[in-house]
């Protein structure tokens, strides 16, 4: 016993020794950490690339531009880098920690013009783990024509390969079969419900005070979560800290305008940016009564300031504002409007750990105005979330950057709440307001385990606590009530624990390829509930409860990568499988708007998706742009639909393809042309038809059996930037045409009486937009 | 500024929603049974109608089923076996509805069997109806008013009404429900869908006010927004109260009928 006592002991002590020598080694590690900004503007750069110079080493900074990198004591040139914006160089001597804070020059001189030289999302796809994201450019998103010229983040995420549009003029879209309320939109980390104005024309994002998307197409890493498809993490700038600039725009349907400038000199800062359309003029002049009194219309404000409070605090305040009405005059009223606020600071604890603590609250409204013959009464709804967040970032090393953190939300919605006014016929009343606590607990690491091979490995936890007070029920097959249990204030109905692992390695072929490999799973605890394909705000959101179970998600993906020896072209493949379950679908007809136990309406089943994207994009030079390209499937498999078959869901795109070029002919011109086309969404026609009470009525044998025909469209663009000459504004303008040759595309098909001939049936296609012209002027000082 | 409104009501007006007429590849499913079964409390004879679905682009004649056996009963040990009066019409004889009561249909077509329940509501009564104006869809319209008091409850009364205009069946479906007007006079008017949204002065109307059951209630409004070709909801087939497979409906109902003229 002795003897081997003593033999652990010794063996324990070796080994303990070889550790802290292989530590110590002649190896005194420091870190330089720092911000690295735009020279000009003082705007943190978002994900800029740090790396030594000779050295296939180094790491990238943050959402707030900061960076930490640790080496061995020594002498390093560190080369920053990132998207538009002179490589720079700076030689350390590394003997001691060290703060470098570094900023960066625009690729061009003249600092009003846009920068467009290499009008590229070059998003690192060679490095790292990250699949199934991309980047985009306020460059690129200003060049692309879209409806109307205005200029639409949301719009431009649908010419990427594995998003699909969900229609025309409609802002939701399809990530990889998913449904449209599996895109997580974030407006700076906070939730963004409804981002759309006029049922999906616009979105609500002002491009002029958007600095940054990202979107994640599911394999997200760990701190990031909460819907099945995809995260759109849109970034607001944070104005320029040295000097006041703006914008103003005139379109045919909206102005708008921002301002940014400092607060304080390099210390602080801020931008506000305003929109807000035109038509309800253009309706008030009319002659007609019936048109002079209507309202169709939508504003939005955008806020942000930032306050730089020492070396290692920041504090960041941010807020957006939208409202929409479209009322016509005694026949309905509709307004919708989001709200979304948040505090943040972050603060650099030593010199390795980055911390962010925000505090947000997101609002959703809508209400209806239902006119009956001598009054009128209202639905309003209202959703509200309150939330907190802390992230951890921990720079311990080179090889490795850790994150981990909690995210917490209370969800509360109001569905429904009935106002009336007197002699309409309707009592006010309320269905009950529904209450829940999300919280999720992440951890994940970034290992850069070899000069080729990188690991991203980590875990989120979700739990969904379905809280009281309200009714809660149980319910038979067929939907109907068996037991209502009554919960109080604050009492726990139910919990739900998931976890979701995240992993995902990428390994460079060589220095011009890489593949890579993921595998995530998500979790999705708040749903829309839509009873149509065409969206509209009405549309409900609920909470997950003791019926509806958290949606969950797991995707395989697996992708090779390859830029051209120049770097001018870049393309590359990922092929991806989903499985989703606690699908939800809905009985035949079902009333979702004005139904207080609108669980007995669903059904629930599983789904799959699974498809091919290639994307060929060309980078830098005259002519940018890319080629996409999505062969998919999505299908769902509901209890109580079409014999339980699977069949192919509304969010179902055979092919998707998307073609898009910039020519930035010089310093004053810019063309474009984007030609997308899609395979029609699946839909249901009749099989025969029968009499009800008189009226015909079409008889269904399947669901989704047919597809609409094909969708394309061309769309054209220019922007003139008009020379400066001293004044202080520089004028600019755009003008394109939306669907050049004027193809009348499917909205959607209905069936009705022959109205010549009472004993005819036909089907009736509508179609939402022919060829549209735009134009727009701005101001830019 | 002129220009630009002008230029803002083009744009909105250049095609924005163009309809025109598509003829698609249908496949047609072979014929369904559709039963169509009507109980009130008026004075019978009550009709069940069996027939066929039909191909879209065929005309609207639907084959009737003749040599079924069809069965009524009231729950109150009433039973009645009805004529086959061809065309797929099958009448009762001594029957007489009345609110309250559980009526049962049971077919046997072959080989197949389909039955219904449907549980005729108390009455709530059409006191007048009246001819009114309201706006609809930016126009001025006239429209008829069904004047009728919600019961205060407890529970839910549902109700469809059919308009008949100068002896033709308007085709528009107005079916709501007292949830939110418990003890409250009716407000709502009968808005027409239709393209000629109005009624016109000289016309003469009939208006028939149903108080039917829940499920009968949930069947028209799922078939107005799934199975009426408007695109509304995700199209399908209405939940029926038919079981065994067939289309259609077993409805037992009040029936009240007013008439006005339009001046």
């Amino acid at each position: 016993m002795r003897q081997t006592f003593t033999t652990m002991r010794s063996g324990l002590f070796t080994l303990l020794l070889a550790l802290v020598t292989l530590y110590s080694f002649g190896q005194n590690r420091y870190t330089i950490n720092g911000t690295v900004r735009d020279r000009r503007s003082g705007e943190p750069m978002i994900h800029a690339s740090v790396t030594v110079e000779g050295q296939n080493k180094g790491g990238i900074t943050n959402l707030y531009g900061f960076y930490s990198i640790t080496l061995s004591e020594g002498d390093y040139v560190l080369v920053f880098t990132t998207v538009g914006m002179q490589p720079l160089k700076d030689t350390i001597r590394l003997h001691k920690n060290v703060t470098l804070d570094i900023t960066l020059n625009d690729t061009t001189a003249d600092q009003l013009k846009e920068v467009v030289v290499s009008a590229n999302e070059k998003d690192n796809k060679l490095q790292g783990t990250q699949m199934g994201t991309d980047r985009l450019s306020m460059t690129t998103i200003r060049n692309v024509p879209v409806l109307l010229g205005e200029t639409d983040v949301l719009k431009t995420i649908q010419l990427l390969p594995g998003v699909a549009s969900a229609g025309e003029g409609n802002t939701g879209f399809y990530v990889r079969g998913g449904a449209p309320d599996q895109n997580l939109i974030l407006l700076d980390g906070t939730t963004v419900y409804n981002p759309s104005h006029l049922l999906g024309l616009f979105s609500t994002f002002n491009s002029d005070a958007i600095k940054d998307v990202s979107v994640f197409k599911g394999a997200m890493p760990p701190q990031y979560g909460g819907r099945l498809s995809s995260i759109e993490d849109v970034r607001m700038k944070e104005g320029n800290n040295q000097a006041f600039h703006g914008r103003v725009g005139e379109g045919l349907l909206t102005i708008s305008g921002e301002l940014e400038g400092p607060i304080q000199k390099k210390q602080s800062s801020f931008v506000v940016a305003a929109r807000a359309t035109r038509l309800n003029q253009a309706l008030s002049n009319s002659t007609d009564t019936t048109i002079n009194r209507d309202r169709i219309g939508f504003y939005d404000l955008n806020g942000k300031f930032n306050f730089r409070l020492g070396n290692r605090d920041q504090l960041y305040g941010a807020g957006y504002l939208g409202k929409d009405d479209l009322s016509i005059y005694k026949t309905f009223g509709l307004k919708w409007g989001n709200g979304v606020a948040s505090l943040r600071w972050n603060h650099v604890f030593g010199s390795k750990l980055f911390t962010n603590t925000t505090v947000a609250l997101s609002n959703y409204n809508t209400s209806i105005t239902v006119y009956v013959t001598n009054s009128s009464f209202d639905i309003r709804s209202a959703l509200n979330d309150y939330s907190l967040r802390q992230d951890w970032e921990w720079y311990p090393g080179l090889a490795h950057t850790v994150r981990f953190g909690l995210q917490s939300i209370y969800h509360v919605i109001a569905p429904a709440k009935l106002v009336a006014l007197p002699g309409s016929g309707v009592n006010d009343s309320s269905y009950e307001s529904r209450y829940g606590w999300e919280t999720s607990l992440f951890a994940g690491d970034d290992w850069k385990a070899t000069d080729r091979l990188t690991l991203s490995y980590g875990v989120r936890i979700t739990g969904f606590t379905v809280l009281g007070p309200g009714k809660f029920y149980h319910l038979d097959g067929e939907g109907k009530v068996k037991d209502t249990l009554n919960y109080g204030s604050g009492e726990s109905v139910k919990h739900y624990i998931n976890p979701e692992p995240r992993l995902a390695l990428g390994y460079e072929l060589d220095d011009h390829s890489t593949i890579k490999a993921a595998y995530a799973r998500n979790v999705q605890n708040v749903h829309l509930l839509a009873n149509s394909a065409l969206s509209v705000p009405t549309d409900r959101w609920m909470l997950t409860n003791n019926n509806i179970q958290p949606e969950i998600a797991d995707q395989f993906s697996v992708g090779y990568y390859r830029e051209s020896d120049t770097g001018n072209y870049s393309w590359n493949v990922e092929a991806y499988y989903k499985m989703m379950q606690h699908q939800i679908d809905y009985r035949t007809g079902a009333n979702l708007e004005l139904t207080d136990i609108v669980e007995s309406e669903l059904l629930f089943g599983k789904g799959r998706a699974y498809g091919m994207e290639a994307q060929l994009k060309k980078t830098s030079g005259k002519l940018t742009g890319w080629v996409s390209y999505t062969l998919s499937k999505s299908q769902l498999q509901i209890d109580g639909i079409d014999n339980d078959r699977w069949y192919n869901s509304t969010f179902d795109r055979t092919h998707n393809i998307a073609v898009v070029a910039i020519y930035q002919r010089n310093p004053g011109w810019t063309f474009s042309a984007d030609w997308v086309y899609y395979t029609g969404s699946p839909v249901s026609y009749p099989s025969g038809k029968y009499i009800a009470d008189g009226r015909v009525v079409f008889y269904y044998s399947e669901r989704n059996g047919y597809r609409l025909p094909a969708y394309h469209r061309l769309d054209l663009g220019a922007v003139r930037h008009f020379p400066k000459k001293k004044k202080w504004y520089q004028l600019e303008l755009a003008f394109g045409v939306y669907n050049a040759y004027d193809r009348l595309n499917a909205y959607f098909i209905n069936f009705r009486q022959d109205p010549n001939n009472a004993a005819e049936t036909q089907a009736v296609q509508t179609s939402l937009f022919g060829i549209v012209p735009y134009f727009t002027i701005a101001a830019k000082f | 500024m002129k220009i630009i409104h002008i230029l803002v009501l083009i744009v909105c007006t250049s095609c924005v929603a163009c309809t025109k007429v598509v003829k698609l590849p249908l496949r047609t499913a072979p014929p369904q049974y559709v039963i169509e079964g009507n109980i009130t409390d008026q004075p019978g004879p009550y009709l069940v109608r069996i027939f066929e679905t039909t191909a879209f682009y065929d005309s609207n004649s639907f084959k009737g089923i003749t040599g079924a056996m069809v069965q009524v009963s009231d729950g109150r040990g009433n039973k009645e076996l009805l004529v086959d009066s061809g065309g797929g019409n099958y009448y009762t004889r001594h029957l007489q509805g009345l609110p309250g009561n559980t009526y049962t249909l049971n077919i046997l077509i072959g080989t197949d069997t389909f039955s219904a329940t449907s549980i005729m509501p108390q009455l709530v009564p059409l006191d007048a109806v009246a001819i009114g104006q309201i706006t609809n869809t930016g126009k001025n319209v006239l429209v008829a008013m069904p004047e009728f008091v919600n019961p205060a409850g407890p529970g839910l009364s549902y109700y469809l009404f059919n308009q008949t205009i100068n002896g033709v069946l308007d085709k528009t479906l107005y079916y709501w429900n007292s949830q939110y007007s418990a003890g409250q006079a009716n407000g709502f008017a009968l808005a027409r869908t239709d393209p000629d949204s109005t009624l016109h002065v000289g016309d003469s109307i009939v208006i028939e006010m149903q108080c039917l059951d829940e499920r009968m209630y949930k069947y028209w409004s799922g078939l107005d927004a799934a199975a009426s070709g408007n695109g509304g909801s995700y199209p399908g087939n209405p939940v029926t109260n038919l079981t065994g497979g067939a289309l259609g409906y077993f409805s037992a109902h009040t029936s009240r009928i007013k008439g006005a003229r339009v001046n």
